[in-house]
């Protein structure tokens, strides 16, 4: 069942991404000012961070002036934006961890329930959520966020449908396994 | 595939939970970038094409096919290092005239670093996308930049990466030319706020005016210092050039910095078509 009103292909307008193929700049900001909520969102919850975030949707948003003129099926125009985000974010992943000091964490107080009526609370699903790679990350935001199916996530994504399933199979696996080790009493780790 | 009902409910529901989450600001900046932003023209007619019929996409792609093989057994030999030019590349003194040198400061005293033993610059790469040549070990990988670098953000697809054989060390060079109106203290206050944001604190080189001065191919550049990491920026013209000294890890397997201050001063600058 469809829980969220989050979809591709809504209502961007095709004549408006054909005009600012064609270099028309009032054209492409409306257009732009359609998608950026909406990526600034998708890259937040990719990245866990809303810095990076902002700086992949800007690089994004750029992409999509320079190239438009390479799009061949205006049609597409929603499917081939998110893949510039996808693209954005790894790039801005990858940015982070050249420049991110080695951290170690220490073990963090037992949860707590809260109003998402579910034995797990916000931050330990964050938490178990940063553990994940960034294709684990970015299969299940395009999947359970955007409500995407696997075949277009992985059209997204540039791989193959199968690693799709793959890797939503192992991000969910590696979460739960990471929700329950926090759930066990904490140790503390001395630095 | 073996779902969890719970799990994936407990994950749609923290994704999908309110926040405030609004890009006005960073449409804002892509609205100020659009002017100096080019748009990359199609070089094929794309939508032409997917109207042709399958024999006469098959004869177009035996024809590109056909022009790649002559075009590559036609190109100069090289030594088989990426981008590497089949002559030499050009001595600064064979430039002058091409780009106006930036303004030698009164307090330029920097010395050359004395060279490691084990590091021999026999190679070179060139980037006509950013317009620079540097010279390079024999054994390290390039990796040219597959996007023009706009705004503020030096990191792949936007640069070139030379990677130091032996280290966690990447170079990264690019260059992008200063806005229309834009002074390059303005650019390297922009550069400064808006690229380092993401460091952690305490690594982002503070004010560029106290930035120290490097030598980049004889013109006096800044040494932005940040961490394990640092940039070396320099205006050639009315066009900045920013070289990453960018390491995987904090462990002592980087290219030195006197390492890397000499293959700096190898640099040569060309002019971008």
């Amino acid at each position: 069942m469809k829980t969220a009103a989050i979809t591709l292909g809504e209502g961007m307008d095709t004549d408006l991404v054909i005009r600012a193929q064609h270099g028309d700049k009032e054209a492409y900001g409306l257009v732009a000012a359609g998608i950026a909520d909406r990526f600034l969102a998708v890259a937040r919850r990719i990245l866990r961070d809303i810095d990076l975030a902002e700086d992949a949707t800007q690089q994004a948003l750029l992409a999509i002036w320079q190239d438009l003129p390479g799009l061949r099926d205006p049609a597409s125009f929603e499917a081939w934006s998110y893949r510039l985000l996808v693209r954005a974010c790894y790039a801005e992943g990858r940015r982070q961890r050249l420049w991110a000091p080695n951290l170690r964490l220490l073990s963090v107080p037992a949860f707590a329930a809260d109003d998402l009526g579910s034995v797990v609370d916000r931050d330990e699903l964050d938490r178990a959520f940063r553990r994940l790679s960034l294709d684990h990350r970015t299969v299940v935001v395009l999947h359970h966020y955007l409500d995407l199916p696997l075949e277009k996530v992985a059209d997204i994504v540039g791989i193959r449908t199968g690693t799709a399933h793959s890797r939503l199979h192992y991000a969910m696996r590696a979460l739960r396994s990471a929700l329950e080790a926090d759930s066990r009493p904490p140790v503390r780790e001395v630095i | 595939m073996k779902t969890d009902p719970d799990l994936e409910r407990t994950v749609r529901s923290w994704l999908r939970a309110p926040e405030h989450e609004s890009a006005d600001h960073v449409l804002g900046t892509v609205f100020e970038l659009l002017d100096t932003t080019p748009q990359r023209r199609s070089r094929w007619p794309a939508r032409r094409f997917a109207q042709m019929s399958t024999y006469a996409k098959i004869a177009a792609a035996a024809a590109v096919i056909v022009i790649a093989v002559i075009g590559f057994s036609m190109l100069p030999r090289t030594n088989g290092v990426a981008g590497q030019p089949a002559t030499p590349p050009p001595s600064p003194s064979q430039l002058t005239g091409q780009v106006p040198p930036a303004t030698p400061s009164p307090s330029t005293t920097t010395t050359q670093p004395s060279p490691s033993p084990s590091m021999a610059l026999t190679s070179s790469f060139t980037s006509r996308r950013y317009g620079y040549t540097i010279a390079i070990g024999p054994a390290w990988t390039t990796t040219p930049a597959t996007k023009t670098w706009v705004g503020y953000d030096n990191s792949p697809p936007f640069v070139d990466q030379i990677g130091v054989a032996g280290t966690d060390t990447t170079i990264q060079g690019s260059s992008q030319p200063l806005a229309k109106g834009q002074t390059y203290d303005e650019w390297l206050a922009l550069y400064e706020a808006l690229t380092v944001r993401s460091v952690p604190p305490g690594c982002d080189g503070g004010d560029p005016s106290t930035w120290p001065m490097v030598m980049i191919g004889g013109q006096q550049g800044r040494w932005q210092q940040a961490c394990n990491a640092a940039t070396a920026v320099v205006l050639v013209g009315d066009r900045v050039y920013a070289f990453n000294w960018s390491n995987a890890a904090f462990l002592p397997t980087h290219l030195s910095i006197d390492d890397f201050k000499r293959v700096l001063a190898t640099v040569t600058f060309q002019p971008v078509r």
